[in-house]
């Protein structure tokens, strides 16, 4: 059984944001939802934990229906959701505190509680900061705090929506090195994001549009569809972007190339022969 | 318009922990400036715009708009429609019914005759690309995120403020949205207003401004054109800022040997570089060492 199976699901406000979408992610994929604003990304988002369920159709998250009130709690304890914004997401005035709030209302009792915190802030390499208040700390900091808060409740699945997008690049960075270890303790991982070169570091690439899948594939597939990927109003990765710039100047460059051969190849064309 | 910050620090907290949010910070910005501000977290960013609007004022030194110190309150008369400020994800100030009412009120606040603020909103929902029929007695909450955003802007650039200021105005909108308001600000500015620009995004300020003030610590740690200050790798790594992709690249292709122009911030520029060098005869490539083709980024 896949970890998140999407199954027809259509859900509307007034306009309708999912539209019969259907799709599975398997335990330990690595997957970036790219899409325009508007496309349905965040709406997916949340009906993976039950924030929002579908209208029409069906979500299992770890094989549970989302529509059943019963399986919420059991849900949300197995698939965790990380927003945009880190203001937004604490709840206490001390570091540790607002970590051990998930696990607590999961009714982790010490001394396991302060052990699964420990380890959360380990994780996020924010231990030395503990005992702060979460105010003092940078947006990137924060974020690594929100990001711990989920750990400490040991789900399976954890679902990040736009996690960098109001951080710097030294924030973003550690955000990134965080998710990619994570996936490889096998934790299944759904990365929202506007950056092409953060979803290049996915598996898996799945592009929406107005509430369906316009594509799905491993980034160089994805990125080599330059024409759809224009048309969805997204960018193209640099890599991208300048294997384009280069074949208008009449080099041949092979189709969905990495930045590494990219490199390699413009380098061969300068090596003294 | 001129706007010169002279000798100014920003104190915070008790004057016994001495912390400075901006120390000894001079700095001009002339009409027709577009200045990007970058720096990391806590370097000063933010404080630093909110002094150039005259929102706090200095623990010592002065700001002055026109050779008018902005802490005298005398000097601030209807400073807003000099000065306009958007702040981080400014939709969340977002608050009146429509989205008319929201555009207007700077403008009503001005004391502009109705006709000339219909006049105005108008022409400001035109250039976010909102249209007036469809969106104008619209609620603003009922608009996308890119949407809401861009009506926010409006209700700045409602009064022409001679200098804009944003503060990370592209944040979490998506690559359309962020190109669409980039442009927007790119044309207010071309009208001969003045613009300073925050941002992370080393591609955004790249492209946009034509000077820029590196920040850390609160001092001004360097300044200078896009070329002047995308060359200085060294100096931008070490304090955890990085430089446009095309410029990296650049870098690591210089260091290998091959001759590259500096400051290519664009990848079309790189492109062009490239199919120059290629197409010099070979003899007068200038290599600098033998070219070793396993490598890393």
């Amino acid at each position: 059984m896949p970890d998140i199976v999407f199954e027809s699901v259509t859900f509307s406000y007034n306009d309708k944001v999912l539209d019969d979408l259907s799709l599975e992610i398997n335990r330990g994929e690595f997957v970036a939802i790219v899409g325009a604003n508007g496309s349905g990304k965040t709406t997916f988002a949340r009906h993976i934990n039950a924030l929002l369920q579908p209208q029409l159709g069906m979500v299992l998250t770890v094989g549970l229906d989302t529509r059943d009130p019963d399986n919420l709690f059991t849900i949300r304890s197995h698939a965790g959701m990380v927003f945009q914004n880190p203001n937004t997401q604490m709840v206490a005035s001390v570091v540790a505190d607002d970590v051990a709030f998930g696990p607590e209302n999961l009714n982790v009792q010490p001394p396991a509680l302060q052990q699964r915190v420990k380890q959360a802030l380990d994780t996020v390499a924010m231990s030395s900061h503990a005992e702060d208040d979460p105010a003092e700390l940078s947006g990137g900091q924060r974020q690594r705090v929100s990001i711990a808060g989920i750990l400490a409740m040991q789900p399976d699945i954890l679902v990040l929506d736009e996690p960098g997008a109001m951080l710097d690049v030294r924030g973003r960075r550690g955000i990134r090195r965080i998710i990619s270890e994570l996936n490889q303790t096998g934790m299944t991982i759904v990365l929202i994001t506007h950056f092409m070169e953060e979803a290049a570091l996915a598996g898996r690439v799945i592009v929406l549009d107005q509430g369906k899948v316009a594509l799905d594939g491993p980034p160089a597939e994805v990125f080599s569809e330059a024409n759809v990927l224009r048309q969805l109003g997204l960018d193209l990765p640099f890599s991208s972007l300048l294997a384009e710039a280069l074949s208008a100047q009449g080099f041949a460059i092979p189709e969905s190339i990495s930045l590494d051969d990219l490199k390699e190849l413009i380098c061969s064309w300068f090596s003294m022969q | 318009m001129q706007l010169v910050l002279d000798a100014v620090s920003y104190r915070y907290g008790s004057a016994a922990e001495d912390q400075y949010a901006i120390r000894e910070l001079s700095f001009r910005l002339d009409s027709g400036d577009f200045c990007g501000i970058i720096g990391h977290s806590g370097s000063g960013k933010s404080t630093l715009i909110q002094l150039m609007a005259a929102l706090i004022h200095p623990s010592s030194g002065r700001v002055l708009l026109d050779g008018l110190d902005l802490a005298l309150p005398k000097h601030r008369t209807k400073l807003f429609t000099r000065i306009g400020v958007a702040f981080q994800y400014p939709e969340a100030q977002l608050f009146a019914p429509t989205v008319f009412e929201d555009i207007a009120f700077a403008a009503r606040n001005a004391q502009l005759a109705s006709a000339d603020i219909e006049r105005r909103v108008r022409h400001w929902m035109s250039v976010i690309g909102l249209d007036y029929d469809r969106y104008a007695h619209r609620s603003p909450f009922e608009l996308s995120g890119g949407e809401q955003r861009r009506v926010a802007l409006a209700g700045i650039l409602v009064v022409e403020p001679e200098l804009l200021i944003l503060d990370e105005p592209t944040a979490g909108l998506d690559p359309a949205g962020r190109r669409r308001l980039l442009q927007v600000i790119d044309n207010y500015h071309d009208q001969g207003h003045t613009v300073v620009m925050v941002s992370h995004s080393m591609e955004d300020i790249a492209q946009v401004t034509n000077r820029i003030l590196v920040l850390k610590d609160g001092y001004q740690y360097l300044q200078g054109s896009p070329q002047e200050i995308f060359s200085h790798h060294v100096e931008l790594h070490e304090i955890n800022l990085g430089v446009p992709a095309s410029e990296s690249l650049a870098a690591s292709l210089r260091e290998l040997g091959i001759p590259l122009p500096a400051s290519l911030l664009s990848v079309d520029q790189l492109a062009d570089a490239i199919a120059e060098l290629r197409a010099q005869p070979s003899g007068s490539q200038r290599v600098g060492r033998s070219v070793n083709t396993r490598m890393e980024v």
